[in-house]
């Protein structure tokens, strides 16, 4: 039996989570800030480990597009980047896409700092939709 | 001769929801300003480390509530924030803004990462990153902070900064 789905509609200030094997896509769309990092992220960090774990799945390719995120987000979007090198490392065709508006240099630089920390094909994406 | 605006004002207990109100209320006053939007989300960024450090660091905020203030300066907006601290975190605080304030733009990015990479985390903030990203948003990638002490335990903390 596949995995479910993991949807999340966003909030003011959390993302839209869509990981979703049937339909081939992960992403996380939008603000992240909760008052609660941990709270937020654990669902999320348990679904990519359930999903790394069940061994029957391919590779992925996960999307990234932060409007704003928060210190703590920060580290759990680490922890989800770290789960899909890990993936990417057992040999499964891993890869990262960050989007990021033209004039977003702190979100292209954030990105760039999560692209010099891994090696998983990590692709940074200027966002051509308008703020 | 410089001058200063007071563009926003904020005194009471701090959530998310005050904080959501805070952001949209900033980015029309800035639009107002004339700011371009870039500008405007890294000041917002700002403000969301801010007001969350208020969110889990201020102490007895029914009795001493968190303040912030932004002001508009020739030299672009000025950020201050005032909660109540115990001595302890206190001294923990100026030494860490310290240690930041004696570094550039670039050891504050290398910093940055070797903290998020190696740092733990915790359910109240991202270990100490908040105040490291906000240095490296400031035009002189530095915070200034002012104790002043309220009885034998506790200071109230200002922080400052321009963006």
């Amino acid at each position: 039996m596949s995995l479910s789905p993991l949807i999340l509609d966003a909030t003011e200030d959390t993302p839209r989570i869509k990981l979703d094997p049937a339909s081939n896509v992960y992403e996380l769309i939008g603000n992240s800030y909760p008052e609660n990092s941990t709270k937020f992220y654990t669902p999320i960090l348990d679904w990519f480990r359930a999903f790394f774990e069940d061994g029957q799945q391919g590779g992925i390719t996960v999307d990234f597009s932060f409007d704003y995120f928060n210190t703590s987000s920060a580290k759990y979007i680490l922890e989800i980047l770290r789960f899909i090198q890990d993936y990417h490392d057992t040999g499964k065709a891993c890869a990262i896409r960050w989007h990021y508006f033209e004039d977003d240099t702190d979100m292209l630089e954030a990105g760039e700092d999560y692209q010099a920390s891994l090696t998983v094909p990590f692709e940074l994406i200027e966002r051509t939709d308008t703020y | 001769m410089s001058y200063a605006n007071v563009i926003y004002d904020y005194q009471g207990e701090m959530d998310n929801s005050v904080l959501n109100k805070i952001l949209v209320s900033m980015d029309t006053k800035m639009a107002e300003l004339g700011e371009k939007v870039p500008f405007r989300k890294k000041v917002n960024s700002i403000l969301i480390e801010c007001c969350q450090n208020l969110m889990h660091h201020a102490m007895n905020p029914e009795i001493h509530p968190p303040s912030l203030q932004v002001l508009k300066q020739d030299n672009g907006y000025l950020i201050r924030t005032t909660n109540l601290v115990n001595k302890t975190n206190a001294t923990k605080l100026k030494s860490y803004i310290d240690k930041i304030n004696t570094m550039d733009k670039d050891e504050l990015r290398e910093f940055y990462q070797k903290i998020l990479t190696n740092g733990k985390i915790s359910a109240a903030g991202g270990g100490g990153l908040g105040i490291l990203n906000i240095a490296r948003k400031t035009i002189d990638n530095r915070v200034n902070y002012q104790a002043e002490e309220v009885n034998t335990d506790q200071l109230l903390f200002h922080i400052q900064f321009v963006v």
